[in-house]
């Protein structure tokens, strides 16, 4: 017999053990139906918030297989009668799509490249190593965050014209090698991360260039994937500047490709949100596979750990 | 071979604040040196200084007869082992301990055999495939020491190692460090501001504050012969306890300290060689008396050593009492400061109850309430 069985409980006499365990059972089961009810409330709740907030995504994808008889209707078609793939089908036959998609890739994935380089060295500088002026320096790239992008279009616009560089690829990317909010998002990383660790690779004998490329990009892997997600759906998403330096269909990326199914001599509304829904996909597709990393580096710093 | 020399060495912040100034120590081969001091009085800066990772505003800094004031830290040859231990978390143990010899382009055989060897020494060769993450805070410890000393670094500097782990593990530490420094036979420079470990580990203490060097010598030379108020006090735990008393000449040549204020006015004689030693005898002058715990006597302690009618006693109520076990404490107020005793576990003594207390007069320390210095301090002795 174990001890604890040989234990007197504090009530013995008054109930009997089997009585003691029927007790328990009852309260056991209660207890885990009480979990299960709530468990299903709050995934109804959340199923119930996340379809409101989808309807109008859900929406287009369900205008994008209709003929577009069945949208100019008096009725509210919410789902389409007879689907139909021919919107697609017609947005590529419009417009060199695929040449729009892949100028936005190209685009947007020199910028994140380039933006994680620039910014990581920069926020390395600020954050590790010593020299006159640093707090005014950073204080005034962190002020270019309150100048809006429109406030300076036009001065760029001159600037790449007189650089005889409009309509081709690195006036798309060229203005936007570098960000003040990928500095700050390095930087604030790079502050949780111990001085000592710094200070002992010095000691160990290692260069600052070594230290970046084998201690600090490793672990910091999830503030590069925060920062690649963000900055990539932001350069994917770009519409004025695209628009203002590319002429042709060669370099046009697709934001300004979409708008181009909608004119006033064909206008289609089908048409265009079939395009809308198939340039949606990559950048749907880029945050869910990053998304974890987005949201652990955009909150990391918040709090200590 | 490693010998160590500041000269005359600051370290300016802003224009008013220094971290350590005018800081002068030689550092002989194979010395074990403690900065021991409150937080904030420039030890840590002074061993950056040493390390390189700060820069020296004033003065000279000798390794090995060679200024090293503007070499880069990794070319002085030192290892530091940092309170945060400071290991790469994307690296495993083994990677840790190669990490030095590898940036350093040392064979690779070369390498594996080190590691080997280091972690024998420090018995961590089982957890050579972990990260730093899979590790407590003793193994951290242990691996951390070990890329120090993969390296033969000609001298370790260790910025309060043991500060992160518990008191177990410590004292624990402490006799490994210990037989570490036996073993390898490099010069340690060691900073804490923990006490024990200063007068545990050390053959050199450097005893700090604000910046400045109060003392240097052996751990059992400074306890028994502190310089100043400061050493006194900073040095030992209880820490000593302080009087304000007033000399007074006696007939017969006889010196009296005489306590002041709530002091029950109650006379210590000095003895002759102590009255010899403190020179400046004048009625009246007014002085500090110091005596460390261990110094004061009950009743038995007194009749055991003989001191019972050298001096008068003083009677005093108990106002705290902690029995560690192998010794009984017991807390008195006097002068509007509290007091320690540390007696044998057999005094009874309880919270409330009085106790007449005799000092062995042998061991009183005197001091100047002015300049704070120890009018009692042999030069020669250091």
């Amino acid at each position: 017999m174990s001890q604890a069985e040989n234990m007197a409980l504090p009530i013995e006499g008054q109930i009997s053990r089997s009585e003691l365990l029927e007790i328990k059972n009852t309260m056991n089961t209660r207890a885990l139906a009480k979990r299960r009810g709530r468990t299903a409330l709050r995934l109804t709740a959340n199923v119930l918030f996340a379809f409101v907030v989808l309807l109008p995504l859900l929406y287009a994808v369900s205008i994008a297989f209709m003929p577009s008889s069945e949208l100019f209707t008096t009725e509210l078609n919410i789902l389409p009668k007879h689907p139909t793939w021919s919107n697609f089908i017609n947005a590529f036959k419009n417009v060199p799509l695929l040449k729009f998609i892949m100028n936005s890739f190209i685009m947007a994935g020199c910028i994140t490249i380039g933006q994680i380089i620039s910014c990581s060295l920069a926020a390395f500088s600020f954050s590790f190593l010593e020299f006159k002026g640093k707090g005014i320096l950073f204080m005034l790239v962190m002020a270019t965050m309150m100048v809006p992008g429109e406030a300076t279009i036009i001065s760029n616009y001159l600037t790449v014209g007189k650089m005889g560089i409009l309509d081709t690829y690195p006036v798309l990317i060229l203005p936007y090698l570098t960000s003040a909010m990928g500095i700050f998002l390095f930087r604030q990383f790079y502050m949780t991360f111990p001085v000592s660790l710094y200070e002992s690779a010095k000691l160990d004998g290692c260069g600052n260039l070594r230290f970046i490329v084998k201690i600090l990009i490793p672990l910091t892997k999830s503030a590069i994937g925060a920062m690649a997600v963000y900055t990539f759906i932001n350069a994917w998403n770009m519409y004025m500047w695209p628009l203002l330096v590319t002429g042709s269909n060669e370099r046009r990326t697709v934001q300004i490709g979409i708008s181009m199914l909608d004119s006033v001599d064909s206008q289609s509304i089908t048409l265009m949100i079939a395009g809308v829904v198939m340039i949606i996909i990559p950048s749907i597709s880029i945050f869910i596979i990053g998304q974890k990393q987005l949201i652990r580096g955009m909150f990391s710093g918040a709090v200590k750990g | 071979m490693s010998e160590i020399a500041l000269r005359n060495v600051s370290r300016q912040f802003d224009p008013e604040h220094y971290g350590v100034k005018d800081f002068n120590l030689d550092i002989h081969d194979k010395e074990f040196v403690i900065f021991v001091g409150p937080s904030g009085c420039g030890k840590s800066t002074t061993l950056r200084l040493i390390a390189g990772l700060e820069e020296i505003t004033d003065g000279e800094l000798w390794i090995d007869g060679q200024l090293c004031n503007y070499l880069e830290p990794k070319e002085r040859g030192m290892a530091m082992v940092f309170q945060n231990y400071a290991l790469y978390p994307n690296m495993t143990v083994y990677g840790n301990l190669a990490y030095a010899l590898k940036i350093r382009k040392v064979p690779k055989k070369e390498i594996q055999e080190r590691v080997h060897q280091v972690a024998k020494i420090l018995e961590i060769e089982s957890l050579l495939d972990r990260r730093p993450s899979a590790l407590s805070g003793g193994q951290k410890q242990r691996v951390a020491i070990g890329s120090a000393i993969i390296r033969k670094p000609k001298a370790f500097l260790m910025d309060e190692p043991l500060s992160n782990l518990d008191a177990k593990l410590r004292a624990q530490m402490r006799v490994e460090l210990l037989k570490l420094h036996e073993q390898l036979g490099t010069t340690m420079i060691y900073v804490t501001h923990d006490q024990t470990e200063a007068m545990t580990l050390g053959t050199k203490i450097v005893v700090m504050k604000a910046g400045y060097i109060q003392q240097v010598g052996a751990p059992a030379k400074i306890y028994n012969n502190p310089i100043n108020l400061f050493v006194a006090g900073f040095l030992g735990s209880p820490s000593m306890n302080f009087f304000k008393c007033r000399i007074k000449a006696e007939a017969d040549n006889r010196v009296a300290l005489v306590m002041e204020e709530s002091g029950q006015g109650k006379k210590f004689y000095l003895s002759d060689p102590l009255t010899k030693r403190m020179g400046i005898t004048a009625n009246g002058r007014q002085v500090i008396l110091g005596i460390r715990p261990e110094d004061i006597y009950d009743e038995d302690g007194a009749r055991e050593l003989g001191i019972m009618d050298q001096t008068e006693n003083m009677e005093e109520i108990v106002v705290n009492r902690e029995m560690t076990g192998a010794e009984t404490i017991l807390y008195f107020d006097e002068q509007n400061k509290t007091h320690a005793v540390r007696l044998k576990p057999e005094n009874k003594t309880q919270t409330g109850d009085k106790i007449k207390l005799y000092f062995d007069m042998e061991k009183i320390h005197i001091f100047d309430p002015e300049t704070e210095k120890n009018l009692l301090y042999r030069e020669e002795v250091q």
